[in-house]
């Protein structure tokens, strides 16, 4: 067994410490060690987006992070959109709008829209095709997750 | 699982470079990760020691200066293709950048591991499986000292074309401080063995601090990628051309750069020696994608990229000069 590295971090707003080797991704340690089975794993090398959570502001693939890069940073993962009982808009938008499947994408999908929503409030359809296309989705075919989120947006400027 | 290895996160270049090992395969720098981390799993990479080059400061960001643009090796391709003074003066580079992978992807990724990134052959992805060596339609149409895969930076021949160079921190002085060089971009790569021998000049030991691009008055570049699918994919062949054109229009100066067609970007003299002293319209931009594909060694798998090439050099030409006649009226 390697020796483990102690990480400080911060996920979901709340301070979160954790041992983890060198060698463990992102997605590994937030799935195995945190419990935190949100985030998918598809491909494992930045293909797919399933894995996607936000990582000091950006949208990143957490397969390809090391738990270790994470010290001192902030991390959302599909967990932490919804508020107690309440369903964030995006999740709430992608429900009534049939956005989903099987639903293996999903938590890739909502996790990207809520970082270019947070940075692009009123995107184009163009710019969630574009800032969506790290997502793989198999089974809806894309129009109804596009005009969900375009729903989404709507909401969010309420 | 990725085999363990030693992790450090220095904080100066000095203690990075004094991280490194200088024998090949020992040790890795970790820039974004985005080619390294998938390298590791595949076990194409295995090294011993991991240096995270994220803590180091001013490897990252972008200065303007002295008629030149620096782009620290660290700058992520999202903060690249944000950059005003780049969207301003370096419309090819923001156009390969903004095409590549995914906004996850450009997110971590970066200019310095852009240019450092192996090669995406499936032979060589595959651990050198000679099973999987018949794949060759995405192989080179200018095959070197027997190699077939291309090389995969699409920053790479925009960066040729502009002009730009590296500067690398190689090794320390006695005085502690930091030794560099420049290299010109067009200079830095050389054809990989698939094994020690890397798809860039660079020792083990040595790291990108940053890429130097001159902005030339006068200049018009753009590039073009014949792409399969418009997310996630390598292009199959690239054009990049920077024109320098005079007053009455007559072409000064032309650099074409190809992209995914050879081992290394390579440029297409022929093309360029056709273009000088003449100006540009529809016909002479048919002839000089004729003569950038001149030479190729196609097989019946990869011969597609001729026509590719042709088409893409008439169009980054053109395009250079504000005609994107393809895109209709
Ligand atoms: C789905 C997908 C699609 C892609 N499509 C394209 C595409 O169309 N065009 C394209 O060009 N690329 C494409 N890429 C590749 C991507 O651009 C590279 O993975 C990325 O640019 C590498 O940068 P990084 O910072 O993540 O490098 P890392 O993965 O951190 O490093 C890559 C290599 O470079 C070395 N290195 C990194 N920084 C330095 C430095 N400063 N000095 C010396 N060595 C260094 C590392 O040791 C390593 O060997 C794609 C990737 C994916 C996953
Ligand atoms: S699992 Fe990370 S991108 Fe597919
Ligand atoms: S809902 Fe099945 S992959 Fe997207």
């Amino acid at each position: 067994m390697a020796t483990k590295t102690p990480v400080s971090t911060t996920i979901n707003g709340e301070p979160v410490e954790f041992l983890c080797e060198p060698r463990q991704s992102l997605l590994e340690v937030l799935r195995d060690t945190l419990h935190l089975t949100g985030a998918k794993e598809g491909c494992n090398n930045g293909n797919c987006g399933a894995c996607t959570v936000i990582l000091n502001g950006v949208a990143v693939d957490s397969c390809l992070v090391l738990g270790v890069e994470v010290e001192g940073a902030e991390v959302t993962t599909v967990e932490g959109l919804a508020c107690r009982n309440e369903l964030h808009p995006i999740q709430q938008c992608f429900l009534e709008d049939a956005a989903l499947q099987c639903g293996i994408c999903t938590p890739g999908f909502l996790v990207a829209a809520k970082a270019l929503l947070d940075k692009i409030p009123n995107p184009t359809e163009e710019q969630i095709r574009f800032h969506l296309a790290g997502n793989i989705c198999r089974c809806t075919g894309y129009d109804k997750i596009v005009k969900a989120v375009q729903h989404a947006a709507q909401e969010m400027a309420k | 699982m990725i085999s363990a290895f030693t992790y450090k996160s220095p904080t100066t270049l000095k203690d990075a470079i004094a991280s490194l090992a200088s024998e090949p395969g020992k040790s890795e720098v970790l820039a974004g990760g985005s080619d390294l981390l998938a390298l590791m799993k595949d076990r194409i990479a295995t090294p011993e020691v991991v240096v995270n080059i994220k803590s180091i400061p001013n490897l990252s960001g972008i200065n303007v200066a002295g008629g030149k643009i620096q782009i620290g090796a660290n700058t992520t391709l999202t903060d690249l293709i944000e950059h005003a003074a780049v969207k301003k003066n370096l419309p090819a580079l923001v156009s390969a950048a903004r095409d590549l992978g995914s906004t996850q992807i450009r997110n971590v990724a970066t200019v310095g591991g852009n240019l450092c990134q192996r090669n995406r052959d499936w032979y060589f992805r595959n651990g050198l499986n000679p099973e999987v060596k018949e794949e060759l339609q995405y192989s080179s149409i200018f095959p070197m000292e027997g190699q077939v895969y291309v090389h995969p930076s699409t920053l790479a021949p925009v960066l040729i074309a502009y002009g730009a160079s590296v500067t690398v921190a190689s090794g320390v002085d006695a005085a502690g401080k930091e030794k560099t060089r420049e290299i010109p971009v067009e200079k830095l790569f050389q054809v990989s063995d698939l094994k020690g021998k890397r798809e860039v000049v660079l020792a083990p030991n040595e790291i990108i601090v940053s890429v130097n691009v001159p902005v030339v008055d006068g200049v018009k570049a753009a590039e073009i990628e014949v792409r399969e699918r418009q997310s996630h994919d390598w292009p199959l062949v690239q054009a990049a051309a920077a024109l320098t054109v005079d007053a009455s229009g007559t072409i000064t100066k032309a650099n074409v750069v190809l992209g995914h067609v050879a081992p290394v970007p390579v440029r297409a003299s022929a093309a360029e020696k056709l273009l000088v002293g003449k100006k540009l319209d529809a016909n002479l931009a048919t002839q000089a994608g004729k003569a950038a594909s001149e030479g190729a060694k196609t097989t019946p798998k990869n011969e597609y990229k001729t026509a590719l090439v042709e088409v893409a050099v008439k169009r980054a030409l053109l395009g250079a000069v504000g005609n994107e006649y393809w895109k209709g009226a």
